[in-house]
């Protein structure tokens, strides 16, 4: 079997703040294969986007791996590190930060390639053009700047930035939550088609399981640190397995006027603190299911099909006997 | 009966040199007692602008130059200062998307609701801090006399946004103006806070004007809906005909191009291009240069708003009625 793409094992991240530790990232094991699309969903603070700068290397871990096309990430100095940064890139939510407000378009994109010593000036500015066509923006975008452009229009160039260096790796940090709805079908289409055309591998960051769905050939669904359920595309929307995923499924707004909100169950209270020692499985108490041992005891991942894994009392005894 | 809210022929433009510059152009909309009405529309529509200018709070770089606004059959566009004041928040309230932009941080949640009711002569010193905690309790503020003693920074996102309906709802307003008020929320808060809108609507008889750009929650909550494209109102009609059926291209794209309309390995439907900015609307139909529908006549003339059965829309090739 060929070595996957991002093996991640047992990755921890915690903050200090003034009210006690906080943990951010609370041992997660993620397997990305090339080529693929892994979304990673959760509410607001459960830890996502810290997830995706881990991976991204922009923030180090306290504890577990991150093995990348077989090197370990986790550990190395800058300069062991520099050349691997440029496999994986990033892309993120908002492009109206994400981008340097007095530096031009061209200039925006080319940067990757200065950083990495890569190719001589009349090549990089050819490899810029290139790369400006293939997201769609004009060549007379080169001589602006990133204020002159709609969120669409950013949004493209920042994601020619991120694949200006070829990379196998891109984390999409919720790439299309600030943008309108006729706008972001415009880039998740790009996004598929240079994923076809380029091979790329995506690690997907979404709180939007619209666009998870539509994206994603693996999901994992992140609460309070922890991944709760990860399962491939039809395992997760015909059966999905633990009750927050399922919430979370039904919460969905969906644009069916059939089904109003006055009819449907809603998942009532509110998140628990990621603040401090907690003890069972931190949904309980927003889960219409939970029981005594939920109080007492943190479920693990139990695996329940190929890459179908789900973290509650509910599928024990559903589970396969051994880790796929 | 009077219509809560009535705003017939509107137009607001930016100021400064350009005055063809309209962020608002030619727009009419009703809503009646008790009624759930959503205006829909991408960022920079003018739905936004159209919420805040039934209150009078339009920014100071745009200028209201045409039109009638009604709340409660009294010319809002006419009205004095002082009487305006006495408006807001009587007859109709806002909530914004940020519950922080309207919440005062320095001030506990009890004293900026008791305020409100004070201004108001809605409550006394002495029985203001029990109307604070009864609408709280209407809110559905978990543990209501130890939160309205914080601050906002303490309260979570969604118990922020209870505490901004609390302080909109204190002075019982006939209409309930809400402009994207779960769009920052998580998706489980913003089902509990629109089902809390919903109650409120059944408990007080109010009408709620819902700006969003989100066909998901429009399709769950509301009873009419108005699309709104460059400054105008496109479509309207009642939710179920409006989203089953839609007579606009505009909306029909709107629809397609959510990730809900494909299978699993379909592409996206797109509306190509951008919406027009102010002072660069195209002649004729403003959405005819992104239209799959659009033909020569399209980029002459403008189309009137015409009625069909339940829906109205302005198009001069609207798609098959269902």
């Amino acid at each position: 079997m060929t070595e996957p793409l991002l093996s991640i094992r047992g990755l921890r991240k915690t903050y200090a703040t003034d009210k006690g530790l906080l943990t951010a990232v609370d041992g997660v094991d993620l397997t990305l294969a090339r080529g693929e699309t892994y979304a990673l969903a959760g509410e607001s603070g459960c830890g996502k986007s810290t997830l995706g700068k881990i991976v991204a290397a922009l923030i180090a871990p306290d504890e577990g791996s991150v093995r990348f096309d077989g090197q370990e990430l986790v550990g190395l100095s800058p300069a062991r590190l520099r050349p691997l940064r440029r496999r994986v890139q990033m892309i993120f939510q908002d492009p109206f930060s994400s981008l340097n407000p007095r530096a031009t378009v061209r200039r925006i994109i080319e940067e990757p390639l200065i950083v990495h010593g890569m190719r001589g000036r009349t090549e990089r500015r050819r490899a810029v053009a290139e790369m400006m066509d293939r997201v769609g923006l004009r060549a007379d975008a080169a001589d602006r700047y990133p204020h002159e452009f709609s969120g669409g229009q950013r949004q493209r160039i920042g994601i020619a930035r991120a694949l200006i260096l070829k990379p196998d790796l891109v984390v999409c940090d919720e790439p299309v939550s600030a943008l309108d709805v006729s706008v972001r079908a415009q880039i998740l289409n790009l996004l598929s088609d240079l994923q076809k055309e380029l091979g790329l591998a995506y690690l997907f960051i979404s709180h939007d399981l619209s666009v998870v769905q539509y994206m994603a050939d693996k999901v994992a669904i992140m609460h309070l640190g922890q991944l709760v359920e990860t399962a491939p595309r039809a395992a997760f929307w015909d059966a999905p397995r633990h009750p927050y995923s399922q919430a979370l499924i039904r919460a969905r707004p969906n644009p069916d006027p059939r089904r109003r909100l006055q009819d449907k169950p809603i998942l009532e209270g509110e998140l628990p603190s990621p603040i401090g020692k907690r003890q069972g499985c931190d949904f309980r108490s927003r889960c219409p299911l939970a029981f005594d041992r939920c109080t007492a005891e943190a479920p693990r991942l139990h695996t329940l099909g190929p890459a179908h894994r789900a973290a509650c009392h509910l599928v024990e005894g559903a589970a396969a006997p051994s880790d796929a | 009966m009077t219509p809560v809210l009535s705003i017939s022929g509107l137009r607001a433009r930016l100021r400064g040199p350009d005055p063809s510059a309209f962020v608002i152009d030619g727009l009419s909309l009703q809503v009646n007692r008790g009624e759930v009405v959503a205006l829909v529309g991408e960022s920079g529509s003018g739905k936004t602008m159209t919420a805040y200018s039934v209150l009078r709070l339009l920014p100071p770089a745009i200028q209201l130059t045409e039109g009638e606004i009604r709340l409660g059959g009294q010319d809002v566009v006419a009205m004095e200062t002082r009487r305006l004041r006495d408006v807001r928040g009587t007859l109709a309230s806002i909530i914004f998307q940020e519950p922080m932009t309207s919440l005062n941080p320095l001030m506990t949640i009890e004293r900026q609701i008791a305020e409100m009711l004070l201004t108001h002569g809605k409550a006394t010193r002495q029985t203001a801090p029990e109307r604070v905690i009864e609408l709280l309790e209407l809110v559905r503020m978990p543990d209501p006399q130890t939160r309205a003693k914080q601050y906002p920074h303490s309260l979570s996102g969604g118990l922020r946004q209870r505490a901004m309906i609390a302080m909109a709802l204190a002075c019982e307003p006939q209409i309930l103006i809400a402009d994207e008020p779960t769009t920052a929320l998580d998706v489980t808060i913003q089902q509990q806070v629109m089902k809390l809108l919903l109650d409120l609507r059944d408990q007080l008889g109010m009408a709620i004007l819902l700006i969003t750009h989100d066909l998901g929650v429009v399709a769950e909550v509301a009873d009419r809906v108005a699309v709104m494209y460059a400054g105008r109102i496109v479509e309207e009609g009642p939710v179920v005909e409006l989203l089953e059926a839609p007579r606009h291209p505009y909306t029909a794209g709107l629809l397609a191009c959510l990730p809900e309309g494909v299978g699993d390995t379909g592409r996206l439907i797109e509306i190509p291009g951008l919406p027009p900015k102010p002072g660069s609307i195209p002649e004729g139909c403003r959405f005819a240069p992104r239209c799959p529908s659009a033909t020569e006549l399209c980029t002459r003339v403008t189309p009137e708003t015409r009625t069909e059965g339940v829906q109205a829309f302005a198009c001069h090739h609207p798609r098959m009625p269902a």
